[in-house]
């Protein structure tokens, strides 16, 4: 990967004798530290993008005065007035897990980055079991909010982790059955090889029964990610508590940038998965990567300020009821295609 | 089977009913912003707006009020305070000392019909900004509207 | 409905737990606080707290005269003030056995119609917006402050107009009033439909408010519930038929009802309702006759020693004032009677068996309004 620089460095690197295992795990650093700049900076651009068209949708303005017309530093003033809040942590308060929580739910997102093809060239790691690796990592975050229910000392927003807990875990079933799809379409785990199998514009949303996962993913994607109209674990707090009600400051930044961060992380995976990832004539294909990625994002952006919000157990009826059935329908479907 | 296709039929109605949803705002996104880009553009304020107590001059350049008190028996919340009067007797005499509560006020404008000589009005002026509650109470020098030719 | 919980119930003995819905909230429509009584998720029981706006009107009403009253009428159900202006001033009018001409009534009538749609666009306001579709909070915000530049243009004031007067209105139409008000009775039809393509046929929608909150219209006669409360329960009762003031009797318009007796049915009554206050706004423009606003009325309004009572059909429901007079200028006693108070009665009754997520929408189809239940 990377364009160039990795050969000569490596070969610099074995002309003067020094194992390979220390410069690739130098290289895989730097990578990674890129990726995470990038995700901090897509969070930005997010925020900033739902305000805005948020206030598109609803006939006014959003942000307009931060950083010129369009109020793109506005984000980093509110990341700025986080930082600068009081650090609560609740009297009888489990302090250590309290503190860990935020982590378990930020580290696995970005961790899930790695294996994302932002172009041809520019994979952190390509690995040979790229979706299960990120379905496994994109399951720890459901422990972090349970942590962060079960640390704050406080009743509801215990349950309001269960509730939360609960929808991540019924709406991975029916996530899996879509990626599953995808990856007996491809014949292989590796992302590299599923989008290899769409160049040249042949999609998989364009082939027949993929519609269907691709539909049953994006309404699962939405369920992950605690969007409308699946919100009910934020939104508790219009009620009772959500799960991160007792966090202030910086650490509730770290559950709103990684509840951001996991929004990309699924648009961009579904442009991957469906959407043939970087594939497009005449851009170049980390542009292409990211106008898909983010059309995906505006439209799960569109639908939340357009819906209202199921009840929990409206929600978990319809995962259980109504995407499981459809998920293991739409597999057998794609078996019988490939055949 | 008669179960399978109501629920497919189901499934199409609401996907059908959430993408009528979906078009609805978007023909909003495409409509002019409603909001208005205050404070760099004021909005028009109707000329009946209740505002702020104005005392109004007559052609002398005196306030017209003759403290006749009627304005103070007619507010409901005693908003009006002490009023004072010169020397003189019946319509001849004029108000030297008015007292008006911005935090009592209500803005209901029966102390503008109540007054005989149209000598009071609300006026358009919807910014009682005050740093103290001390300062709320406004006498009649701060009341009087400016004299004609002055710089307001 | 009770999901379930029969069997549990047998099974495990287990204790109620307490939650409470705090006065501070962002879905209870003014400082309410319910004290909600659960087993698990479902409620069993309810308690609303009131009183935390309470600022002793009544009382007040005793220390002033009758036209210093008029403007704290405004401040009770301050989504709608002039119903609450007319039904006071209708029961002083009856005391004073004053006639006030027709120009005023109809005038009257418009007003009460705009605020009656603006009232109803807060409702589908915040009903959407407890639901989680902020998006139709702000666009009935935005047609509502069409609503609002009308009352200021004609009275100077946007929410609590104080208007009325005994024997009229304060002052006739501007210029240039009858036109907008018009546009915006060609307007509003189109918006509405515009709802209904957002919310009443969404699924969503329709998945969390159909079959929630049943009220039984018995029971809603029992507890003295009117107005749309009633209505989307099927019960035929509006102050303006049962009781027609001002030119009720006079214009066509209908009298809204729904059969569900859910959230779902007095939603769409307040949504026809709307329609209709357009219709009978467009009738009033286009029949106002011409004449004085304001009856002539002393300095001092000394009615007689009785009592009367004046009603209207608020976007609540029934709004009363009782005045009780002693021949003095100042009534000796003031008595409202709101209709959010009744509401709030037969809520914890609505509220049996539902759950938690349930509490939102049927607290937000009821529409109260602190202001008026606490006075």
């Amino acid at each position: 990967m990377s364009g160039g620089v990795y050969r000569p460095a490596m070969d610099w690197w074995q002309a003067h004798g020094l194992p390979v295992w220390i410069l690739d795990a130098i290289w895989m650093a730097v990578m990674a530290a890129i990726v995470t700049v990038f995700v901090l900076l897509t969070v930005l651009i997010l925020v900033w993008l739902e305000r805005k068209i948020s206030g598109d949708l609803q006939s006014r303005v959003g942000p307009n005065r931060v950083g010129g017309r369009f109020g793109l530093l506005q984000t980093a003033a509110d990341a700025l007035k986080l930082l600068m809040k009081e650090d609560l942590i609740p009297a009888g308060a489990d302090r250590i897990v309290f503190v860990l929580a935020p982590f378990l739910v930020f580290v696995p997102t970005l961790v899930v980055f790695m294996t994302l093809p932002f172009s041809d060239k520019w994979v952190v790691k390509d690995l040979n079991l790229g979706v299960l690796f990120v379905i496994a990592i994109s399951a720890i975050p459901v422990i972090g909010l349970i942590m962060a229910g079960w640390a704050s000392n406080n009743k509801y927003a215990m349950l309001g982790a269960m509730r939360a807990a609960a929808q991540s875990l019924s709406y991975e079933i029916p996530l899996v059955l879509a990626m599953v799809c995808v990856v007996v379409m491809a014949g292989s785990l590796r992302i590299g090889d599923i989008v290899e199998a769409q160049r040249g514009g042949n999609w998989f949303v364009l082939r027949f029964p993929l519609q269907f996962a691709f539909i049953l993913y994006f309404v699962t994607a939405m369920a992950e990610v605690n969007r409308v109209p699946f919100d009910l674990p934020e939104a508790e707090s219009e009620l009772v508590s959500g799960y991160h009600v007792e966090y202030s400051g910086m650490r509730f930044a770290f559950f709103f940038l990684a509840e951001f961060a996991h929004l990309f992380f699924v648009s961009a995976f579904c442009a991957t998965l469906f959407l043939g990832a970087w594939d497009g004539p005449w851009l170049p294909p980390a542009v292409w990567f990211l106008v898909k990625s983010y059309a995906v994002v505006i439209t799960i952006m569109w639908i939340r300020w357009t819906v209202p919000r199921l009840r929990i157990d409206q929600i978990m009826g319809f995962s259980w009821k109504l995407l499981v059935p459809v998920g293991l329908v739409v597999v057998l479907l794609t078996g019988l295609a490939r055949v | 089977m008669a179960k399978r296709t109501n629920l497919l039929s189901e499934v199409a109605i609401a996907a059908w009913s959430i993408a009528k949803g979906l078009s609805v705002t978007l023909q909003n996104a495409l409509r002019p912003r409603v909001t208005r880009n205050y404070p760099a553009q004021r909005t028009e304020i109707s000329s009946r707006w209740r505002g702020r107590l104005v005392h109004l001059r007559g052609e002398d350049g005196r306030p017209r009020c003759t403290a006749c008190q009627a304005c103070q028996k007619a507010c409901p919340t005693l908003a009006i305070g002490t009023i004072v009067g010169d020397e003189r007797k019946g319509r001849e005499r004029r108000a030297r000392g008015y007292l008006w509560d911005a935090s009592r006020c209500l803005f209901c404008g029966l102390c503008v019909e109540a007054c005989p000589f149209d000598a009071i009005v609300l006026s358009q002026d919807y910014s009682v900004v005050v740093e103290s509650r001390a300062e709320t109470i406004f006498e009649l020098a701060a009341l009087l509207e400016p004299e004609k030719g002055a710089q307001s | 409905m009770p999901l379930g919980n029969e069997m549990a119930r047998s099974l495990t003995p287990t204790e109620h737990v307490t939650l409470n819905m705090g006065p501070q909230h962002p879905s209870t429509h003014g400082v309410l606080r319910l004290k909600l009584e659960m087993e698990g998720e479902v409620i069993v029981g309810c308690e609303p707290v009131i009183g935390y706006l309470h600022r002793g009107m009544e009382k007040i009403g005793e220390s002033r005269t009758y036209p210093q009253f008029l403007p704290y009428t405004d401040r009770l159900d301050y989504l709608s003030s002039a119903s609450n202006n007319v039904a006071y001033v209708q029961a002083v009018e009856k005391l004073l056995g004053l006639e006030v001409p027709d120009r005023a009534k109809y005038l009257r009538v418009v007003l009460l119609e705009l605020n009656r749609i603006a009232s109803h666009l807060v409702f589908v306001a915040t009903f959407a917006n407890d639901l989680a579709a902020t998006t139709v909070f702000l666009y009935a915000i935005r047609e509502r402050e069409m609503i609002m530049d009308l009352f200021e243009m004609w009275a100077g004031a946007r929410l609590t107009q104080s208007w009325v007067r005994i024997g009229g209105v304060a002052k006739d139409l501007p210029g240039g009033f009858a036109e907008r008000a018009r546009e915006f009775c060609r307007l509003l039809p189109k918006r509405l439909d515009e709802y209904d393509r957002l919310l009443t046929g969404n699924r969503i929608f329709r998945v969390r408010t159909e079959g929630v909150g049943i009220l039984a219209p018995e029971m809603g006669v029992d507890y003295g519930c009117s107005g749309p409360t009633l209505r989307g329960s099927g019960v035929a009762f509006d102050v303006r038929r049962a009781e027609p003031y001002e030119v009720y009797e006079r214009l066509d318009f209908e009298m809204v009802t729904h059969p569900t007796c859910d959230c779902m049915g007095r939603y769409r009554v307040r949504m026809e309702e709307m329609r209709q206050s357009v219709r009978i706004i467009e009738q009033c423009l286009a029949e106002l006759p011409k004449g004085e606003v304001l009856a002539k009325v002393g300095r001092t309004v000394r009615p007689p020693a009785g009592e009367a009572y004046g009603r209207v059909e608020s976007p609540r429901g029934e709004f009363g004032c009782f005045v009780v007079s002693d021949g003095g200028p100042q009534p000796i006693r003031v008595r409202l009677r709101a209709p959010s108070f009744f509401h709030l009665g037969v809520l914890p009754q609505m509220l049996q068996g539902w759950k938690i997520g349930d509490v939102v929408a049927i607290l937000g189809s009821i529409d109260i309004v602190l202001g008026e239940v606490d006075r």
